[in-house]
């Protein structure tokens, strides 16, 4: 579910001195990709309303991760949606030098909801450990997000991920083999959540790999958090 | 018997004051809630910090643990926080 933002700089490196006009933008993609993070924007704040409520009466720190993993999933993709709106509104010259920041706050936020996601299933595992301190978890996303960036390199970004997203599945295959170990129906929903995740990576890279894909995943990936929401307030309803 | 875990005992204390009409004596709660008294202690510290009880004076001057607003949410929330607990594996 990274939010292919870098990107976006690319894009707007290219316009230096002659910004294109709406209508080139649009056929850019943009407007789905403006609906799409709006979706997530909105499904993901609701979570993290609806988690912390719970969290400030039981201070369960699996809750607390949970909450935050849909925290920063909302940050990062509401970056997204500002910068690409100004992207489509503003004529401002050198926005491209602003628009760096933007990008850091987006890899760095989703690199963190995708920690949080996964220190959510092994937070008992990790107490007592140097890796309980959540700053840990903050250095490590501002560092990669800070080098993938500033490097301009993807390949930097990429390799961050995918390590991100290999530690997640081996944890979720070592908890679920456990004898005896409880395995739960949402587990199933993390797979295609980090599979997304990487898909929008691909995207990143070579966009024409995925052009007939694009609005699929963009679809499927809503669905995935409208899924999540969905669960709670199920959950919330029964009582 | 299992051990029952920290949200598990914050609910049956909270019950126990309740089921009592929201208000009941330190020594009866700590008899019914089967704890040790240095765990009750601990708990019970937990639980006026964050304002699930609050302690008044009855009425013969006695002290006495009443449950509070916020102590009532969390026993009407607790199923929703353990089935989110046991649904999202957390």
């Amino acid at each position: 579910m990274a939010p292919n933002f870098i990107n976006s700089g690319k894009l707007v490196e290219g316009m230096q001195g002659a910004f294109p006009r709406q209508g080139m933008l649009m056929g850019q993609n943009l407007l789905p990709e403006l609906a799409y993070s709006l979706v997530v924007v909105v499904v993901c704040l609701i979570i993290y309303y609806k988690i912390n409520e719970l969290y400030q009466l039981s201070s369960h720190k699996g809750l607390k991760y949970f909450r935050n993993t849909f925290g920063y999933f909302s940050l990062a993709y509401g970056v997204k949606l500002a910068s690409r709106f100004i992207i489509l509104t503003t004529q401002v010259r050198g926005r491209g030098y602003f628009l760096p920041f933007f990008e850091i706050i987006t890899v760095y936020a989703s690199l963190l909801a995708v920690m949080y996601l996964i220190y959510s299933m092994i937070w008992r595992n990790l107490e007592g450990t140097k890796f309980e301190e959540e700053h840990t978890l903050h250095l490590m996303a501002f560092f990669l997000s800070a080098v993938a960036v500033s490097a301009r390199h993807p390949i930097v970004y990429l390799i961050a991920q995918v390590l991100i997203v290999s530690y997640g599945i081996w944890v979720w295959f070592s908890h679920n083999k456990k004898p005896g170990g409880k395995k739960t129906k949402i587990n199933a929903l993390y797979p295609p959540l980090l599979l997304f995740f990487v898909l929008n990576i691909v995207d990143l890279f070579v966009p024409s790999f995925l052009i007939f894909a694009q609005h699929l995943i963009y679809i499927a990936s809503s669905l995935l958090f409208v899924l999540i929401l969905y669960k709670l307030l199920r959950i919330g309803s029964k009582k | 018997m299992t051990k029952r875990d920290r949200l598990r005992v914050i609910h049956d204390i909270l019950n126990i004051i309740r089921r009592h009409n929201g208000a009941i004596k330190p020594t009866p709660l700590l008899r019914y809630s089967n704890l040790s008294s240095q765990n009750f202690s601990k708990y019970m510290e937990e639980l006026k910090e964050k304002g699930f009880v609050e302690e008044k004076e009855g009425k013969k001057g006695r002290k006495e643990i009443v449950l509070t607003r916020r102590g009532s949410d969390y026993l009407q929330k607790y199923k929703v926080i353990v089935g989110i607990i046991d649904e999202f594996n957390l």
